[in-house]
């Protein structure tokens, strides 16, 4: 007869704990770029792909969306990258920012 | 100024005499952008200072060290290869990255001295006899930052339009 097996306690109330405390010491920060009437859409485009390695069709839909919509919010990253990507991008001028991802 | 010939890592142009000469003068005029136009955020609310210092610190070493750059490029006769009809000249593709840089942050920082204009919004540019010169040299900026892309792109910049959606 084969023994029953203890019941798995799934991790609940204490986990959740854990990860609301990582979240809060390093919520996320979205890199955005924001448009404006002086960044030629073809340079745009290059410095995404130079910046994040991006394909020419991926860059071009992240430029299409600054231009349409005013904005595109390019990434997700822990506060020291999203810092060196803003850092990249408004070397080659490029108005982009750091904002606190608060979903 | 013309793509000539481009060979694994290097870029090489054609400029007419007069180009060249304007092509000289629109780098010499960097740095245009003022440090104070770059903001790590526009969040309601404000970010520590410590990230806004950290962006300005950056930007100010960058803007400094591609000044430094420039002097030596402009400074150094041996970079344009006289010919009969112009200048040949050829950049590395990291150079042709930092151009890209120096010219865009001169377009952008005459386009700011012309109070940011905007055809869109039916805002046109501030023109004064002291930001008259700012007009051309954006111009001119975007056409020679055109060129660059266009060689990077391997195309003649007809490849750059996006296509129809």
């Amino acid at each position: 007869m084969p023994e029953i097996a203890e019941p798995v306690v799934a991790p609940g109330v204490k986990f959740d704990e854990q990860t609301q405390s990582k979240r809060a010491l390093d919520p996320g920060y979205l890199v955005i770029c924001w448009n404006d009437p002086v960044n030629l859409m073809v340079y745009v485009t290059h410095v995404f792909m130079v910046v994040f390695g991006w394909q020419k069709q991926k860059a071009e839909l992240h430029m299409l969306e600054v231009h349409n919509q005013g904005k595109s919010v390019l990434t997700r990253e822990g506060l020291e990258r999203a810092e060196f990507y803003v850092h990249t991008l408004q070397q080659y001028g490029l108005q982009a920012t750091l904002e606190r991802d608060e979903a | 100024m013309k793509l000539h010939r481009a060979e694994a890592d290097r870029y090489e142009f054609h400029l007419g005499r007069r180009e060249q000469k304007v092509f000289c003068e629109v780098l010499a005029a960097y740095p245009v952008t003022p440090l104070e136009h770059h903001r790590v955020s526009r969040a309601a609310v404000a970010e520590p200072d410590s990230k806004q210092a950290l962006l300005t610190d950056s930007l100010q070493a960058v803007k400094a060290a591609a000044r430094k750059r420039l002097d030596a490029f402009l400074g150094n006769a041996q970079r344009f290869t006289v010919l009969a009809d112009g200048y040949r000249v050829s950049f590395s593709r990291e150079e042709m990255e930092w151009l890209l840089q120096v010219l865009n942050d001169v377009r952008v920082g005459s386009w700011l001295r012309l109070g940011a204009p905007d055809p869109e919004a039916a805002k046109p540019p501030r023109l004064t006899p002291e930001t008259a010169r700012y007009l051309p040299l954006m111009e001119i900026a975007g056409h020679f930052e055109f060129v660059l892309l266009a060689a990077l792109d391997g195309t003649d910049g007809v490849g750059w339009a996006p296509r129809e959606r």
